[in-house]
């Protein structure tokens, strides 16, 4: 099993767009230490790497389909309620192309 | 007069007798929210629960109705419409959802008056109840305030437990229903997966969440899956197989069943006063003439349960809570570019426990990582979930102590590991009902230095009727129910 560095588990961090300290990047190292290590104990299931993966706890039938009708969905001013900066019926944030 | 008390059929019973109204049992509960003191409640419905008491203590009682005029309290990452919901995270903090959750919608539809929105660990991940924004929830049942009720439904745990509330819905994606109601002394439940719409629930890890509640007696439990289970349309997981009356299925003289003790979870047990209180219960269930089998899922299966959980539980939590920016909602940031926005809001917004858990999430789901990760976290699950079938398909059901220990004592404040390689197997198993979707009730058991201890009852998919009739022999023998601490 590869380990993972601190700059990886940092730069995932970045990319989930948030920042960790030094004090929490050392638990994250340890925890994740010891999830690689429950990893390998799986190994010890016999035949585990030639079964199916199971996403859902049991097979789903899914045997109905709602009408295809309109249904009544958000106002404007329902959807906007909760944004913390509104101009003109739309959310302001930080200019994205400069 | 104190009737929150009371189980939901007693005070309805006085709410028929005309011996109080629905006002006066909000009152009540308001009286109590007041004075508790073990950081439950994120918000009280004050100004609402009194105008909506009121108007039903003009009309007539539904008797039919068990729930009309009975106050209850919801955890707080129900969405709950105008009413802030924060799932106990700085992040959501103002938010006001703009519709209502669907258990939500059924509960008022019975007329039944929220009074709470109680507190949880953050975005319901954890299981100390000392994660949320508010700080550390108590034990109503340990007066030194040193001990956890549980998590992550710990606020609505004490609700229940307090006599605040005769019932209160949470949510359980590891067990954070089923194991706060074995610190407290209360009925755990959470059904089959798809068996209750999670309509409205914020999603906290999609193939694992189930809507459950605590009620303090198993008639209660049944009685609320009669209300809150079913098909619902909009919930694309929710089951369309037909509803049963769960209460009126609870027959007087019962069949002898077949129940199956995992070796390597009782094995893995250390405290003697719960394996005394356990090996008491069956040995009353044998005399009773039930049968006991002692059954082995093996070693490497047990001790798998618990990472597996962590692992794709953090994965789906990853990708579900994506959409937590402050920007449609939640607490928004200033800054000058639309990265240094998201970073701060996400990183103010989410405790520092949060963050690593997504990061090990998100970790797992590399491209490079996915196969000896989360595939492997995956493959094992349909390992012991298959397992766990074919003891369910031989036995009525699994029991073992729903927790090896009483509630624990909370440890420093300092920054620790969410996920612990060393964790005792008996302390995390009852993931596997959520692995597998199982329906899983967890009842009072004991008490050790007057702290209580639980047991749990698995069964089969879509068996509740079968788990309730098995609950209320257990419930019978032990005689503990309608337990609050006051």
């Amino acid at each position: 099993m590869k380990k993972v560095s601190q700059k990886s588990l940092l730069a995932a961090a970045h990319n989930l767009m948030f920042d960790i300290d030094e004090v929490e990047l050392q638990v994250l190292t340890e925890e994740y230490a010891d999830i690689l290590e429950a990893i390998e104990c799986m190994k010890n299931i016999p035949n585990i790497d030639h079964v199916k993966p199971m996403v859902f706890p049991y097979d789903l039938v899914t045997d109905y389909l709602r009408e295809d009708v309109t249904e009544p969905c958000l106002t404007q001013e329902e959807a906007l309620k909760n944004a913390s900066k509104v101009e003109e019926g739309q959310i302001v944030i930080p200019k994205v192309v400069r | 007069m104190d009737y929150l008390s009371k189980n939901i059929f007693e005070i309805h019973k006085a709410l028929v007798n005309k011996e109080v109204t629905p006002l006066d049992l909000v009152k009540e509960a308001l009286e109590k929210i007041k004075k508790d003191t073990n950081n439950a409640f994120e918000y009280v419905y004050e100004k609402e629960a009194i105008k909506l008491a009121t108007e039903l203590s003009n009309q007539e009682v539904e008797v039919d109705n068990p729930l009309w005029g009975i106050p209850f309290a919801i955890k707080d990452n129900f969405s709950t419409k105008d009413i802030p919901t924060t799932a106990s995270s700085r992040l959501l903090e103002g938010y006001l959802p703009p519709f209502d959750a669907e258990v939500y919608t059924r509960l008022l539809n019975k007329k039944a008056i929220p009074i709470a929105k109680t507190t949880l660990d953050e975005l319901a991940m954890g299981g100390t109840g000392s994660s949320g924004h508010l700080g550390k929830t108590y034990n109503p049942w340990d007066e030194s305030k040193t001990r956890m009720v549980g998590g992550s439904s710990c606020g609505s745990a004490v609700a229940c437990a307090a006599g605040i509330v005769p019932y209160a819905i949470g949510s359980d994606t590891g067990d954070s229903v089923r194991k706060p109601a074995s610190y407290s002394a209360l009925v755990g439940f959470k059904p089959t997966w798809g068996k209750i719409s999670r309509f409205g629930l914020f999603t906290f890890s999609a193939s694992l969440d189930h809507v459950s509640y605590f009620t303090k007696n198993v008639k209660e439990s049944a009685l609320l899956l009669n209300v809150l289970g079913g098909h619902d349309d909009k919930d694309t997981t929710s089951s369309s197989l037909p509803m049963e009356d769960y209460v009126a299925a609870i027959k007087e003289n019962k069949e002898p069943y077949t129940f199956a003790v995992i070796k390597e979870i009782y094995d893995d047990l250390k405290d003697e006063t719960i394996k005394k209180a356990f090996d008491s219960l069956i040995e009353e269930l044998k005399q009773k003439g039930h049968k006991i089998n002692t059954v082995s899922i093996t070693l490497p299966i047990a001790e798998a349960i618990y990472p597996a959980y962590y692992i794709i539980s953090s994965a789906e939590a990853t990708s579900s809570n994506a959409n937590l920016d402050g920007i449609k909602f939640g607490t928004y940031k200033d800054a000058d570019t639309y990265e240094e926005m998201l970073f701060k809001v996400r990183t103010e917004g989410f405790s520092d426990r949060i963050r690593r858990r997504f990061v090990i999430g998100s970790i797992s789901l590399l491209e490079e990582n996915q196969e000896e990760i989360y595939l492997r976290a995956l493959r094992c699950r349909r390992m012991i979930v298959e397992t766990l079938n074919k003891v369910l398909e031989s036995n009525d059901a699994i029991i073992l102590p729903a927790s090896p220990t009483i509630a624990p004592l909370f440890g420093d404040d300092t920054p620790k590991k969410s996920f612990n390689k060393d964790a005792d197997i008996s302390d995390n198993y009852l993931a596997f009902a959520n692995l597998g979707g199982y329906p899983s009730i967890t009842l009072p058991l004991g008490f050790e230095s007057k702290m209580p201890f639980g047991v749990n009852i698995t069964s089969h998919h879509f068996t509740e009727s079968k788990l309730f009739n098995i609950a209320q022999v257990v419930e019978d023998i032990t005689g503990l129910k309608d337990l609050t601490k006051k």
